[in-house]
């Protein structure tokens, strides 16, 4: 087994990178979220969407 | 006779070894029942490619390559990523979303628990894998049979059956996996902290845009991978819909069983001896349970930190469930919490993180394709 350090290193920012990428790909899925159960909820409210 | 002699002589020790390995997998489906489905046409198809000279894989006669029909099958359904992409839509139209559609929030316990797969990544680079390698192995850590297969296949890595064979292992063990990590992580006084649930109306709407709109999302972001999430959404569009109600319950039951039965058989030609006993495969293993650790660890410690701030605390246990693993991994943190406190029911606030897992996992498998692909 041989260790890589100068590989670990490139790739941990590439990683991280990744981490948050998927964070910021959640907080998009969790906005269109929001704002369908916002327009969807506003037209039952209105009595004008499905019941 | 002679031939039955000629077949014997083929016979080397490490072909027993993989038969050994492929009654244990077998074993351990029938006897202890984990993850079943897969473990036992994987086990049987371990016994199956391993005896010598064996037909069912390619072999070279006189010259001439002579196709095994699991060979066959692993090139019309793996290295062409159609048979994970099938079991997604049966996966997608068994899945139903709406604890997570009415409390969104959950998902960042689902984004953080993609924790392992990236520390993984960084600890297999560390140990000498080639990138395409180590994000092969790193992507056991979506705790998700087909994006492993997916993923891996994609990378086009040796190591592909050995990936599999450990991600799915892992997978069953979740319920022994995850709790001590759990309880490393957690006081009791916050593993009894209880969390009301009041489920918010989710309108049909909602149901039938949410796949849709997901689909363009992943695709905007990743669009190597958006085959991954568009045929998962496909199948939860089929199941919310309304109006296909027989294609849904055949892309739940018929069609997921069947390409199952296939999926498991055909990955085990990943499993000839000469490349699956390896020094690499017991590292993998290795590897994949420090990516299900982190996984774990991930989800917990945000939901930790958000407990700082918040008022209403969260039981940090229900981030554990990000790990997608669907749906055992709710189920492991809901018993853990009546354990804790036979009144502390956890499965709904579970079973949305979990779902939530399900999709970071998918998100975190194309994010991968995309930064190393």
């Amino acid at each position: 087994m041989n260790f890589d350090v100068n590989a670990f290193l490139a790739i941990l920012p590439q990683a991280l990178l990744g981490w948050a990428g998927v964070f910021l790909v959640t907080f998009v899925i969790i906005l269109v979220i929001w704002v369908l159960n916002r327009v969807t909820g506003r037209k039952k409210e209105d009595g004008s969407g499905e019941k | 006779m002679e031939v039955l002699y000629e077949t014997l002589l083929q016979l080397q020790w490490q072909q027993v070894v993989m038969w050994i390995i492929g009654g244990m997998l077998i074993y351990l489906a029938i006897k202890k029942n984990m993850e079943p489905s897969l473990l036992l046409p994987i086990g049987f198809g371990a016994i199956l490619v391993n005896l010598p000279l064996s037909g069912a894989v390619d072999q070279i006669y006189n010259g001439e390559v002579e196709p095994g029909v699991i060979d066959v099958l692993f090139n019309a359904g793996i290295a062409n990523e159609l048979f994970p992409l099938i079991l997604f839509v049966g996966i997608g139209a068994m899945i139903d979303f709406t604890p997570l559609l009415s409390n969104p929030k959950l998902m960042i316990f689902g984004a953080a628990a993609q924790f392992g797969i990236f520390f993984t990544l960084c600890m297999a680079t560390l140990l000498g894998f080639a990138l395409p390698d180590a994000a092969s192995i790193a992507i056991i850590g979506a705790a998700d049979g087909p994006t492993s297969i997916f993923v891996a296949n994609y990378f086009n890595t040796q190591f592909i059956g050995a990936v599999v064979v450990v991600a799915y292992s892992y997978m069953a063990l979740v319920p022994i996996v995850q709790p001590p990590v759990i309880r490393l992580l957690t006081t009791k006084k916050e593993r009894r902290i209880r969390m009301e649930y009041a489920a918010k109306p989710v309108s049909k709407t909602t149901k039938i845009l949410f796949p849709i709109l997901i689909t363009i999302i992943a695709g905007l972001v990743s669009p190597r991978s958006v085959s991954l999430v568009g045929f998962l959404m496909f199948g939860n569009l089929i199941r919310e819909c309304g109006v296909l109600d027989s294609l849904s319950e055949t892309a739940q039951k018929v069609l997921a069983n069947l390409v199952t039965l296939f999926l498991g058989i055909t990955v085990a030609t990943k499993m000839q001896a000469d490349a699956f006993l390896t020094v690499e495969t017991l590292m993998i293993l290795g590897l994949g349970l420090i990516a299900f650790i982190f996984d774990t660890a991930g989800g917990v410690l945000i939901a930790k930190f958000f407990n700082l701030f918040l008022k209403k605390k969260i039981n940090p246990m229900i981030g554990a469930a990000g790990i997608s693993a669907f749906p055992m991994s709710a189920r492991v943190v809901n018993k853990m919490g009546l354990q804790e406190d036979n009144q502390n029911f956890l499965l709904m606030h579970a079973v949305g993180v979990n779902v939530s897992g399900q999709i970071a996992s998918v998100i975190a498998g194309g994010l991968i394709l995309s930064l190393f692909g």
